[in-house]
């Protein structure tokens, strides 16, 4: 860059900004007064109509559904949809609740839209994680779990988002299926019209992970924080168990991406994804006590990145077969007595592999089908769970 | 109130027509009208260079204050109070607000009078704006006719201050070749 390029540029600045200065015709604050005064005016007439749309369509549902009991309609308590047991998670926090009746307060911006109004809307919605119930576009919100594909808000914040002076509004939705079902985070907001419009979406459920967003919230910089979790709670899945990051982000002007916190999740330690192969067993010659001795080779793999601190290995067969010879001393506790045929040992580290040559002791000369089972353990402080069941069970002959 | 590089190229218009409010206004922070006509017609001035367009700058700005009163309580405390309505006006400029609006603005200024423009010898400039990438016209536009510093354009455009400093070098260069082409064509 030469001193010349410098004065050449600036120069032209310079007289670029007193030529066109020159030209501004400023339309001056009275005019910015009587711009926010209309749209002021008009926003109340637009929050007024929400609310009474929102009070009274349910009350007058209520009032159909209960004319032969008391007629008394109770707004405060259908306006405001009371949390669902069945869909609740644990930790996400309640959405705050909206007050039922109009504020008059005309500072509200464009862009803040109460969960009063979302629950009145018809709200066009972005692609959901693809799943055979719930479906993008217009769709209303449900205030509780009904029926499967019922879409929930589940999270509710306000801020600017793209930096036009004015807030949006974040939603946290969740369509459920079941206890399950995809969520996604979207920012709505209003148009000249004051309808409300979708913005995009922030981010939304995925495969493998995460498969439960838990909470949205917007920083005072305009970006959205999502909590999200790896695994989904339900069918014997604690939330507890889950592992739970904060990431943020921001709108581009065209749509929201990623600006902050992690971007994957690490292997979770409460799953260990284990397997399990058992050879065939042919019991030898009779001893002299009338039992007969064999040996069965159990391979047991831990095929996940975390590590299964404790497993236990099941050789289901007929009874009168007891632990005998062979590796159990490396079992904790040694052999198991008689009863179920099981070892536990541990840890198995990631990748790990565990050969084991069993002896065994039969005093009835019985054939047919054993299984083999292996199951990680953990504890009750530290559980652990395998995420594929099909893999831990191996079928051997014994004769 | 942290001043800023912002040129102040208005004076407010004599006490008497807005005096009453702007008193009444100063009790929590910035006065709003002394904000306006201090600053309207440099950030018009800044987002004509970038969008090559003045009528449609003055709407952005217009626009910029109008989401300034609306939370004029809140914005009049900031430690710099037109560097919020600088970073909503440029935001607007590149924003689905401008696309929405411009069918129509281009309506309207079918029955407007006419806003002469920046007259031929400013033509150059404009044009060579015109080919430089957004960002690289953002940088020099907010450096050259804004006069904020590399950390304060950082600061705005939300990037570290090497890619402002890339932005600009990049920018001036593009720019110099471009305007020394221009009249050496001029002189032949």
């Amino acid at each position: 860059m030469s001193e010349f390029d410098e004065m050449l540029v600036s120069g032209e600045f310079a007289a670029y900004r007193e030529a066109v200065v020159s030209a501004v015709h400023p339309a001056g604050p009275g005019a910015v007064r009587e711009t926010v005064r209309r749209r002021r005016r008009r926003a109340v007439v637009a929050t007024a109509t929400a609310v009474v749309l929102a009070v009274a369509v349910p009350v007058a549902a209520h009032a159909a559904l209960d004319r032969q009991h008391d007629p008394r309609p109770g707004p405060a308590q259908t306006a405001e949809p009371t949390p669902s047991a069945t869909t609740a998670s644990p930790t996400s926090p309640a959405p705050s609740p909206t007050p039922s009746t109009a504020s008059p307060t005309p500072a509200a911006p464009d862009g803040r839209i109460t969960r009063a109004q979302l629950l009145a809307a018809r709200l066009d919605l972005p692609a959901w994680l693809p799943n055979p119930v719930c479906e993008a576009g217009p769709t209303r919100l449900s205030a509780t779990y009904r029926t499967e594909g019922d879409v929930l808000l589940e999270g509710l914040d306000h801020g600017d988002v793209d930096g036009d002076g004015r807030d949006e509004t974040l939603a946290l939705l969740r369509c459920l299926v079941g206890q399950h079902g995809p969520s996604q985070v979207v920012a709505f907001d209003r148009d000249e019209r004051g309808r409300i419009v979708t913005l995009g979406q922030v981010t939304r459920s995925a495969r493998p992970n995460p498969e439960w967003l838990l909470a949205v919230e917007v920083t005072g910089g305009g970006t959205i924080r999502v909590e999200m979790a790896d695994l989904a709670p339900g069918g014997g899945w604690s939330l507890d168990w889950s592992q739970r990051q904060w990431r943020g982000y921001r709108w581009t002007g065209e749509r929201f991406t990623q600006v902050d916190g992690p971007t994957s999740f690490g292997p979770n330690p409460h799953l260990a994804d284990l397997s399990v192969t058992a050879t065939d067993l042919a019991w030898g010659p009779k001893n002299a006590d009338g039992t007969r001795t064999g040996t069965i080779t159990v391979t047991v793999r831990n095929l996940s990145q975390a590590p299964a601190n404790l497993v236990e290995v099941h050789l289901r067969m007929q009874v009168g077969t007891t632990a005998d010879g062979g590796d159990w001393s490396a079992c904790q506790g040694g052999p198991p007595p008689k009863g179920p045929i099981t070892c536990r040992f541990g840890p198995l580290g990631p990748g790990a592999t565990r050969i084991f040559q069993f002896g065994l002791r039969n005093s009835n000369t019985s054939s047919g089908t054993g299984i083999a089972e292996v199951t990680p353990i953990g504890t009750d402080a530290d559980p652990l769970l395998d995420p594929s069941r099909e893999n831990n069970e191996d079928r051997y002959h014994y004769r | 109130m942290m001043v800023t590089g912002e040129p102040r190229l208005d004076e407010p218009p004599p006490e008497g027509a807005t005096g009453r409010r702007k008193d009444r206004e100063r009790t929590d922070g910035v006065g709003f009208d002394e904000l306006y006509h201090a600053h309207f017609r440099s950030l018009t001035l800044q987002l004509t260079a970038y969008c090559g367009d003045l009528s449609q700058a003055q709407d952005l700005v217009q626009e910029a204050f109008c989401r300034a009163f609306a939370r004029w309580s809140r914005v009049s405390r900031y430690d710099d109070p037109v560097a919020w309505v600088r970073r909503v006006a440029w935001n607007l400029a590149t924003s689905r607000w401008r696309r929405l609006r411009t069918a129509q603005t281009w309506l309207l200024r079918q029955r407007e009078e006419h806003v002469p423009g920046p007259g031929p010898d400013r033509v150059a400039l404009a044009a060579a704006l015109a080919l430089l990438p957004a960002n690289h016209r953002r940088a020099v536009v907010l450096h050259y006719l804004a006069d904020l510093s590399v950390t304060q354009i950082a600061q705005q455009e939300q990037v570290p201050e090497g890619t402002v400093k890339s932005w600009l070098h990049r920018g001036r260069a593009a720019l110099a070749a471009q305007l020394a082409t221009n009249e050496v064509n001029h002189h032949e």
